[in-house]
């Protein structure tokens, strides 16, 4: 990994444990010192202040080893730490995490299970060395051991039963609410989703994933491995998309799901104009201030690789916003840049934006302040002005620099609670709409 | 003023007789009137055996792992002839990390002034041949040992790891780490042993320390569980070990080795397979130079 100036991510346990407190009843069990479990809750409560769910932050159980369990192997900490575990906590899933020291060390997780595993509660263990991989890396290989060790592969599908993947549970800071309203949409559809995060769900829903026809994963680079590892083994088709935010964005989803699984398309069209509808009907109550503010704005967009083209896209295509920049801030394969670039490429903006892969929040602002025309002479420049940055809450340097607005939408978000706000779907486009509009004028 | 005590560390490949010369080294050091200490930095722990006739000693770790706080008067044993005897210990064979094990032992030592209260003149650190992870690289760094010796054959891996010690004794060399004295050149049986041992170190800019003959008193001694120097005082090895205690203690110069790179060391292991290949063959009779 590179030196990152204030990284908009943690480690692969980082992401691991925020997703297990995500999911229904589930028990995480830390193998691995005491600092893990707790600076790891502190890392993910940034996603929009997550808290614990289930059981997560300082309720995790974490066998704590000290330095003669590692000199001497922490096996015996860790199954003291599981028997423990089984006896106080209540949970419908149990599963393991390594650390890094563990890893290092090598201790025999699948060996200790064997040991102590019980058959009425189930136990899963997954290799969570920090050091392998980000948060976003976490989640990825996360679904993917979901589906090797604990899903029942099933040879009948349901028709019109998805799975939705991509979106990690506090480095997505609206996680629950976007999946809740796409999981609403598809019901308008006749399709039923296991989101596995949000609040209807149960173990049930994890267990049916195998029964599922196909899984739609939110995002280009997480998911999609663990969507093609799944394929292989569970023979469930995948539709690798986009998440959507707003009234085109989500009709050509829901068009696109409607395709794989082959939906009645007029039960569909039905429906979608149903949406349509109701959105514009709100958006037409907005539309006086909209045209008595100076609304318009240029805007600076700072997500990770999943969100921060679909943001854009809104942006240009359902408000009219000039989007000067898009700042990708995870740390990328090539392999993976090429796969955004190709669906930046795709996307029809009226003014295209300039598309930049950066990690580091100073030269985020340097990049700017560098490149754009104002700020490199006093001569008579079309300003970037007014300007919004829809980004994370550390970006309020830039937005100060830039004298604009800042709308935190990506993680660490510090200055709002996330509950069940989202921003995809029509009610997650009408919502965003809302906090640009009141962002301008909550000064009054 | 504190007198200054001398600590030297030993390396070498496993197997290679290094706890056999470190415990014969202790053994003369110790009959030349000196406070010697061994201090064993291998999980086996049966460095000092041969100076306890033959019995194993409670380990630091061991006693680690029974309490977060030890005294370094429960683990240190006084062997033959006064020689303190310390061992550092280690996980079951598959578990755990040696490595810090040998970390935690020996700072846990350098904490506690042990030496200084045992008024000890020279420490001898007996160290698991490669130098595989950090933690077997500690006693070459942070002050520990000031000087470090290697114990080598003439065979090719023997030289393999001795040049790896060596690649860890320049990293640590500008940073206060310890400085290579010399080749300890062990099982001198063959002819060409001696030739190749010589070139290696000519090679590396290192010295022969000494030369150390196969020599069956050696295993006679320590199938009775003790030191050539305890049990067969007046032999021919003893004598070689007095001489090889008689250099060491009055060493005091070492220095930063040139280790090999892995291309030039196989290059080199490579002639002189070439040259052995052709003097059994009868081309070329050993002791002409390659």
């Amino acid at each position: 990994m590179a030196y990152i100036e204030r990284p908009r991510f943690s480690c692969m346990l980082g992401g691991v444990l925020a997703t297990l407190s995500a999911l229904p009843r589930t028990i995480p069990i830390i193998h691995g010192a005491q600092g893990c479990g707790g600076n790891l809750s502190a890392a993910y409560s940034l996603g929009g202040y997550l808290g614990a769910g289930y059981c997560g932050n300082s309720g995790v159980p974490s066998s704590n080893i000290g330095e003669s369990d590692i000199i001497f192997g922490g096996g015996e900490k860790l199954i003291r730490e599981i028997n423990s575990t089984f006896e106080v906590m209540d949970g419908d899933l149990y599963v393991v995490t390594t650390t890094c020291m563990t890893d290092i060390i090598g201790d025999d997780i699948k060996g200790i299970l064997n040991e102590v595993g019980q058959k009425d509660k189930p136990i899963l263990f997954i290799d969570t060395g920090g050091f392998k991989g980000n948060s976003y890396y976490g989640y990825t290989k996360l679904i993917q051991e979901l589906f090797a060790q604990y899903i029942p592969q099933k040879n009948t599908k349901q028709n019109n039963l998805v799975n939705i993947f991509g979106l990690v549970p506090g480095y997505d800071p609206y996680f629950r609410g976007d999946l809740e309203e796409l999981k609403r949409i598809l019901e308008l559809v006749g399709v039923e989703a296991n989101t596995f995060f949000t609040h209807d769900q149960t173990q049930q829903n994890i267990l049916r994933a195998g029964e599922a026809s196909l899984n739609i994963v939110l995002s280009r680079v997480y998911g999609p491995e663990a969507a093609i590892a799944v394929k292989d083994t569970h023979g469930i088709d995948y539709l690798i998309t986009d998440l959507p935010i707003g009234n085109l964005a989500t009709v050509g989803f829901v068009w696109q799901v409607a395709e794989k699984l082959g939906l009645d398309r007029e039960k569909v069209s039905k429906a979608l104009y149903q949406e349509t509808d109701s959105y514009f009907k709100y958006i037409d109550r907005a539309t006086d201030l909209i045209a008595d503010t100076d609304f318009q704005n240029y805007a600076v967009v700072i997500a990770n690789a999943t969100e921060a083209l679909p943001y854009a896209k809104y942006l240009d295509n359902e408000i009219g916003w000039i989007t000067g920049y898009i700042f990708i801030t995870d740390e990328l394969t090539e392999e993976q840049k090429n796969a955004i670039r190709q669906v930046f490429d795709d996307i029809e903006f009226s003014i295209r934006p300039e598309l930049v892969f950066e990690t580091d929040t100073y030269r985020i602002q340097q990049y700017i302040e560098q490149n754009n025309p104002q700020f490199k002479s006093d001569a008579y420049y079309e300003t970037f002005s007014p300007a919004f940055v829809l980004g994370s809450t550390i970006d309020r340097k830039l937005a100060e620099v830039l004298n604009g607005g800042l709308l935190s939408i990506s993680f660490p978000v510090i200055n709002r609670i996330i509950l069940a706000k989202g921003y995809a779907g029509f009610k997650g486009g009408l919502n965003l709409l809302e906090d640009l509009i009141t962002g301008q004028i909550s000064g009054r | 003023m504190a007198k200054k005590i001398k600590q030297v560390a030993i390396y070498g490949k496993g197997g290679i007789g290094k706890s056999t010369t470190t415990s014969n080294l202790s053994a003369a050091l110790s009959k030349m009137g000196l406070k010697v200490m061994q201090f064993g930095c291998d999980p086996k722990s049966d460095s000092t055996n041969t100076l306890r006739d033959g019995k194993y000693i409670p380990t630091v770790l061991d006693s680690l792992r029974e309490k977060t706080v030890i005294k370094a008067q429960d683990v240190i044993f006084k062997g033959f002839n006064g020689i303190y005897c310390v061992e550092a210990g280690g996980p079951a064979p598959g578990v755990g990390c040696a490595g810090r094990g040998i970390i935690t032992a020996v700072e846990l030592f350098k904490q506690q002034r042990v030496f200084e209260e045992l008024d000890i003149d020279i420490v001898i650190y007996d160290v698991l041949g490669d130098v595989v992870c950090g933690g077997f690289a500690v006693p070459i760094r942070e002050g520990i040992a000031e000087h470090v010796f290697t114990v080598s054959s003439a065979d090719f891996m023997s030289i393999y790891a001795s040049n790896n010690l060596f690649k860890g004794i320049s990293k640590y060399s500008s940073s206060g780490g310890a400085l290579l004295g010399g080749v300890i050149a062990n099982s001198m049986g063959t002819p060409y042993s001696r030739e190749i041992i010589d070139d290696f170190a000519a090679k590396t800019h290192t010295q022969i320390i000494e030369y150390v003959p196969r020599s069956v008193t050696v295993t006679q001694s320590e199938l009775q569980g003790k030191t050539t120097i305890e049990a067969a005082p007046e032999s021919v090895q003893a004598g070689i070990y007095r001489s090889l205690a008689a250099k060491i203690a009055s060493h005091e110069k070492s220095n930063s080795p040139s280790p090999m790179e892995i291309t030039q060391l196989r290059e080199w292991a490579a002639k002189w397979g070439d040259y052995l290949l052709a003097a059994e063959q009868g081309k070329v009779s050993i002791g002409a130079s390659i």
